[in-house]
């Protein structure tokens, strides 16, 4: 800021300004005057390249879904069936059997067969591979790029890097996350400006897989309803704050932080009008909820996760993070898998439906996955542990190269082998996809520049339409 | 390969004809010390830098082996993306010039240490060199300075054509510092007196000052300042995050260092070595000890399996904080390279890893997988005698409970042969039966009194002390073998083992680790602090971890640093913004002072006076700089917007605590109470198993807590990833993160939280009633003075007046106005 700020232009402009001068305008005066960086970070910033998606849903499996009883079919553990390894472990088949789907003839479990569905539109990589083998370490990673330091998540990266276009919604939602495994961590921006951090909505406070995470229906998010006044009395009193404000900045001549308040509350009004709009689910129609599963068990909870997401989405939220867990089946896993698939496999391809339908499908990057993978062994629980060195995950929407199987586990699903994707990669290939460089997006603190992919990452371009 | 006395001839001639005409026509341009941009930190002009090559970190040059030697692999143009030089290959000859000359071993005349002009900047930074006294800057309005500190700040202003601003009035003066100081707004009362005190404005701001400095109110926001920087955290964050029971004693201990003007040079060497420094009383001791908690109330990963990992890795978030905090200095880069910008090698990291990985951290964190982080410092006159006391006096009300249930059978063996027969044993015992049951009911009255003499469980504070010197390990180490075997043989008869006793660091240095992977140990450091400020830290003696000379060192009156970063942090708190603005960082990556000679005089001031924090607060607030009015300049603010050259006060936002704090004050409901505990702690004493002790586990922690409290908002928990909401949306330092400067943001989240919390609705009803109490017609100006310690303007006045008429001069209209003050930016704003 080392020219001289239009200050008595922007000053006229709000003094003149009632209350419904646009947001817009105002960030446009903002931004030509450089205070936008210093007053709000989520005003839209151009991306480094031309993007193929401008938003991300990321479908969040935590506790690690088996990739052998998903999409990641092996033949041969099938001859490999009930092979001791000692200690009550043995290799062990899929108890679930494979269909192919789509024109790509992508072979899907049973337990996914509403997924199956848009076979042609996934783009699975089963040679996904983490750094630990350890919930917590793993999940921190997979939402931070970082296990071990404190970094700011993806979608705060994310929003860093591109701002959000709907000023009166938070930038990035997460939904039914826990406290467990890094707490608000998994959504929060660190040493980014804190606006980018993750708005947690329905968070909850177990790392039990025990406790049951409260219903997603009927939840508000906090300080967004006025329990004492009526709309018409906030919106007099807002016209008074105003008022004060405005002398206050009459007296000051000049006040970049007054001003950015007082945009703070025109966009505040707003957006306590709108969130809670964009989070009632229950008036879309009821085609919509049933394909959603909305209303109905199992799939109620997850289903309004992910029509939330769409509506944030279509709203111009820039992130959603969506939870649903726990997969950690170390015991039956042929109760559990199940149980979790059947809460969010329908609502998973009910929002694929959805936003092809409405238009916004090539717009938005799906991404689903766990933190990392389960081996294709049996233990003497019947369950499956955990499994670090090879996982699948996959994409679909905007930039994703639909039907695609993409690298490979060894013959029984362990260890990815070939066409190995880190987590690093697949973050560096989400920023690619939304036109930013995951070496060019820095943030310099403490003394050096700090980015999501570290040192690491490779942007995998076999993955991109 | 030649012999050393034709190298001398024939080689360097070689050289001198072949080689060295090509480097200076086809080389240096790019790599030299001379070139405008080094590229690849190769430098190709001496024999030093051509033989040890750049950032591939392979030898460039080695005598005698030509195809090992990279510049070879470059000029022969083979490897596509190894191509020197750049702009066309070389020709046949001049290849097989360096290829023969290589052949021949290489001679080359040329001696020196190669040095990168960057390595060379960082010799030259600022920051290394001692603190100078300068003379009193000559300006040319010789009346306007109060204070050195003026002729400073003027004379920088004079020159860049500028002049400072007006004074501020007193109502200005009065909140700005009331709020600076205690993180309240003033009392109507306070501003009365000041506003009526017929000394001349800087007498009696002198007056205002000393009192404040004075309220208990100073230790709680300096306090909170501190425990920024400190990283101050509840529970260990990070992926399983247990709590933190007795965190809460280490952040009294800062509030109060601040309220005692504990002198920063000590307050530094107890953070550092407070288990180390001499105490006349074990009181003193306790107060010196609980300083050490800043090494370890750090983020920890509790579950982390490799234990040479977890311990380095707590290593590194102790050289990064006292690096950071102290020094002003990312240390932590060295970790894995030497640091690429600040001469800080890696030995010297790892001569400071050392240090800390030979001291105990006492945590007092149940975990599930570090128990040595269970383990806390008992308070009291014993210290840790008390445990030893509490065993031994377990041990010895077990053997006489034992006793009493010998005594007990051997009495029952003669009784139950006359209950049998129906006797009533009591009324006709038999001679043997009388005396058994004699020596019952003695050993009972000895099993009641010892158990009663076990001593009560101590209070525990969080800590650091000492590793184990050779001595007292090698014993420990017989002792847990021991312990293991005994472990072993338990599990083995299928019985319960008792919790192993937690493993304690020996005395020791530390390996280099190679790119910082801790499975690539290199050489021994010997343990030391850091090397770039040409004086070295004392001998450490094999017994010692080395906290003791390492705090010494920090704070040696040579150390150029210590006090400089300090004032500079003092300096940010009262401007918002320091004369270096990286507060941080002062390394060659932070930003360099605004006013050099000025930060160099309050540093040896500051030295001078005895690390006075209070004597420096006072003698900032009374300098005429200070005392400016935050008027804007249009001219002014177009050449300097943040007036970093202080042409005015800029004013700043109120910190989240703040807000909160005087809100509270507002509405006259503020709790004044200093607190003496902590919820974590209390909320931890209720788990009947310490491992539950983790946050989101069986969700204990988020059911017990309370956020509705009345008092400061220091007190409030502060759990790493679960703050409390409302310093959360305004912005509170991330307790994970070293934070001198917080960032304040601007965001719709804010202004709802302010309209629509039921916090701020509930105590605006509350500040309503205050401001009833007033006549009808004062109504306005009592808001005012209550909101902003001013009386509304005019306009203010009419606007508010419509406002009461259109709504109703009720107990509702009013709350709805409290609310409004509060809501709007001047309540927020330091002016």
């Amino acid at each position: 800021m080392n020219e001289a700020p239009p200050l008595v232009t922007r000053r006229s402009a709000l003094q003149q300004a009632t209350c419904g001068f646009g947001s817009v305008a105002l960030a446009g005066l903002m931004q030509q005057s450089g205070l936008a960086a210093a007053s709000n970070p989520l005003l839209p910033k151009q991306p480094h390249f031309v993007p193929r998606a401008k938003s991300v849903i990321f479908l969040f499996m935590r506790g690690g879904p088996s990739q052998v009883d998903s999409f990641d079919y092996k033949p041969e553990l099938t001859k490999r069936h009930e092979e001791n390894l000692g200690g009550g472990r043995r290799y062990y088949q899929s108890p679930w059997e494979f269909t192919q789907y789509g024109q790509c003839g992508l072979p899907v479990s049973s337990l996914f067969p509403h997924t199956g569905r848009y076979a042609d539109d996934l783009c699975v990589i089963n040679s996904m591979h983490t750094d630990i083998g350890n919930h917590p370490q793993a999940i921190v990673q997979m939402l931070t790029g970082s296990f071990q330091f404190v970094r700011p998540s993806v979608g705060s990266w994310t929003v860093y890097g591109l701002g959000t276009e709907n000023q009166n919604l938070p930038g990035f939602l997460s939904i039914n996350s826990d406290f467990s495994a890094g707490g608000a961590r998994k959504y929060g921006c660190a040493f980014l400006p804190s606006a980018t951090a993750g708005t947690a909505i329905n968070s909850w406070g177990g790392g039990d897989s025990k406790i049951i995470p409260p219903a997603l229906k009927d939840f508000e998010i906090p300080h967004t309803k006025n329990k004492t006044y009526t709309r018409m009395e906030q919106r007099e009193q807002l016209d008074l704050l105003q008022s004060l404000n405005r002398n206050r900045l009459a007296q000051d001549g000049a006040n970049p932080a007054l001003e950015g308040i007082i945009h703070s509350y025109e966009t505040a009004f707003r957006m306590q009008a709108d969130l809670p709009d964009v989070l009632n689910v229950d008036q879309e129609p009821e085609r919509v909820l049933k394909r959603y599963g909305i209303n109905e068990d199992p799939t109620d909870d997850f289903g309004r996760a992910c029509l939330t997401a769409r509506r944030a989405v279509e709203a111009g939220v820039r992130y959603v993070q969506l939870n649903i867990g726990f997969w950690d089946q170390h015991t039956k896993i042929e109760e559990g898998h199940p149980a979790l698939a059947a809460k969010s496999d329908l609502p998973v391809a009910g929002l694929i439906a959805d936003l092809k339908e409405r238009g916004l499908f090539d717009d938005t990057l799906i991404v689903w996955t766990g933190e990392f993978g389960r081996p294709p062994i049996y233990n003497k629980n019947n369950g499956r542990d955990h499994n670090a060195e090879g996982f699948t995950a996959w994409l679909a929407g905007g930039g994703a190269k639909g039907g695609l199987r993409y690298g490979l586990t060894d013959e029984l699903g362990y260890k990815s082998v070939e066409k190995k994707v880190h987590l690093h990669d697949l973050h560096a290939t989400m920023l690619h996809i939304l036109g930013l460089d995951h070496e060019r997006l820095t943030y310099r603190y403490g003394g050096r520049d700090f980015r999501l992919t570290d040192v690491h990452g490779k942007v995998v371009h076999d993955l991109l339409a | 390969m030649l012999s050393a006395g034709a190298w001398a001839n024939e080689g360097v001639e070689f050289f001198e004809s072949r080689i060295r005409p090509v480097l200076a026509a086809k080389c240096y341009n790019c790599h030299s010390t001379k070139a405008t941009k080094v590229k690849g930190d190769y430098l190709l002009d001496t024999r030093d830098g051509i033989r040890k090559g750049g950032v591939s970190k392979r030898d460039a040059v080695i005598p005698g082996d030509v195809e090992g030697s990279q510049l070879i692999e470059a000029i022969r143009y083979r490897n596509e993306e190894l191509q020197m030089p750049p702009k066309g290959k070389l020709s046949a000859a001049e290849i097989s010039a360096f290829e023969q000359w290589i052949a021949m071993g290489a001679p080359d005349p040329r001696d020196g240490v190669s040095r990168l002009p960057r390595e060379i900047a960082a010799e030259n930074h600022w920051a290394w060199k001692r603190p100078k006294p300068s003379e009193l800057p000559r300006v040319k309005n010789a009346k306007w300075p109060k204070d050195a500190i003026d002729n400073h700040v003027l004379a920088r202003l004079e020159s860049e054509g500028m002049y400072p601003n007006r004074d501020a009035d007193r109502r200005t003066l009065i909140r700005r510092a009331t709020l600076e100081l205690t993180g309240l707004p003033p009392s109507v009362k306070a501003v009365a007196e000041f506003l009526g005190d017929p000394d001349p404005t800087r007498k009696a701001f002198g007056r205002v000052v000393d009192r404040l400095l004075a309220d208990q109110g100073f230790g709680v926001r300096w306090g909170r300042h501190w425990l920024d920087v400190a990283r101050y955290g509840e529970s260990s964050g990070y992926s399983r995050n247990m709590l933190y029971p007795y965190a809460w004693r280490y952040r009294n201990w800062v509030i109060d260092s601040f309220n005692d003007d504990k002198p920063y040079d000590q307050f530094v060497r107890e953070q550092i070595a407070g288990d180390l420094l001499p105490s006349n009383s074990y009181e003193e001791k306790e107060k010196q000890i609980l300083g050490t908690a800043f090494l370890t109330v750090g983020a920890k990963t509790f579950n982390e399996g490799q234990r040479l990992l977890f311990d380095l890795n707590c290593a590194d978030d102790q050289i990064d904080v006292t690096c950071r905090a102290f020094l002003a200095l990312t240390a932590n880069c060295a970790r894995c390279h030497d640091h690429k910008y600040d001469p800080i090698p890696t030995r010297d990291y790892y001569a400071m890893t050392g240090i800390f990985m030979s001291s105990r951290n006492l945590a007092g964190s149940e975990t599930n997988v570090r128990d040595e982080h269970a383990e806390a410092y008992p308070l009291g006159p014993e210290g840790f005698g008390i445990l030893e006391k509490i065993k031994e006096a377990k041990a010895k009300a077990d053997k006489e409970q034992a006793f009493y249930m010998d005594l007990v059978k051997k009495r029952n063996e003669l009784r139950d042969p006359l209950v049998k027969k129906g006797i009533d044993w009591k009324k006709n015992p038999t001679p043997e039966l009388k005396e058994a049951e004699a020596k019952v009911q003695a050993q009972q009255a000895v099993v009641k009194e010892t158990k009663g003499a076990i001593p009560g469980p101590p209070n525990y504070a969080m800590a650091v002390v000492e590793g184990l010197d050779a001595k007292e390990f090698e014993a420990f180490e017989a002792f847990l073998k021991t312990e293991k075997e005994e472990i072993a043989e338990m599990k083995k008869a299928k019985k319960r083992p008792k919790n192993p006793t937690p493993e304690r660091p020996p005395i020791k240095d530390s390996p280099l680790f190679d790119k910082g992977l801790h499975d690539s140990p290199k050489d021994l450091v010997p343990r030391g602090a850091l090397s770039l400020f040409g004086y070295r830290s004392q001998t450490i003696g094999t017994n010692e971890s080395g906290r003791l000379q390492l705090a010494e060192w920090i704070t040696d009156e040579r150390n150029p640093m210590t006090a400089r970063v300090y004032v500079n942090r003092v300096w940010h708190h009262l401007f918002g913004r320091g004369l270096v603005e990286t507060v941080d960082n002062f390394g060659v990556l932070g930003s360099q002072p605004s006013h050099p000679e000025l930060l160099d005089q309050l540093a040896l001031d500051f030295m001078k006076q005895g690390w006075s924090t209070k004597k420096l607060v006072r003698r900032i607030m009374l300098s005429r700089t200070y005392m400016q009015s935050s008027a804007h300049c249009e001219e002014f603010a177009a050449k300097d917007p943040d007036a970093a050259l202080r042409w005015r006060f800029a004013p700043q936002l109120l910190e989240g605590e703040a807000i909160r704090d005087s809100v509270l004050f507002v509405s006259g409901r503020l709790d004044p109470v200093h607190m003496t505990t902590s919820q974590v702690e209390e909320i931890s004493k209720q788990q009947a198993l310490g491992r539950q002790r983790e946050i989101g586990r069986r969700d204990y922690y988020m059911k017990d807590v309370t956020w509705d409290v009345k008092h400061r908002s220091v007190y409030l928990p502060m759990t790493r990833g679960v703050i409390p909401d409302m310093l959360a949306i305004f912005d509170a330092a991330d307790p994970n993160l070293v934070v001198g400067a917080r960032k304040l943001t601007i965001v719709p989240t804010q202004a709802l939280y302010l309209a629509n919390s039921a916090m701020v609705i509930g105590e605006s009803k509350h500040a309503a009633k205050r401001v009833m109490a007033a006549p009808a017609e004062d109504r306005i100006d009592a808001a005012y003075e209550l909101a902003y310690a001013r009386l509304a303007n005019e306009t203010e006045r009419a606007t508010l007046q419509k406002f009461v008429n259109s709504a109703g001069a009720n107990e509702k209209t009013w709350s709805r106005i409290c609310q409004t003050l509060i809501c709007s930016g001047e309540f927020r704003t330091i002016y």
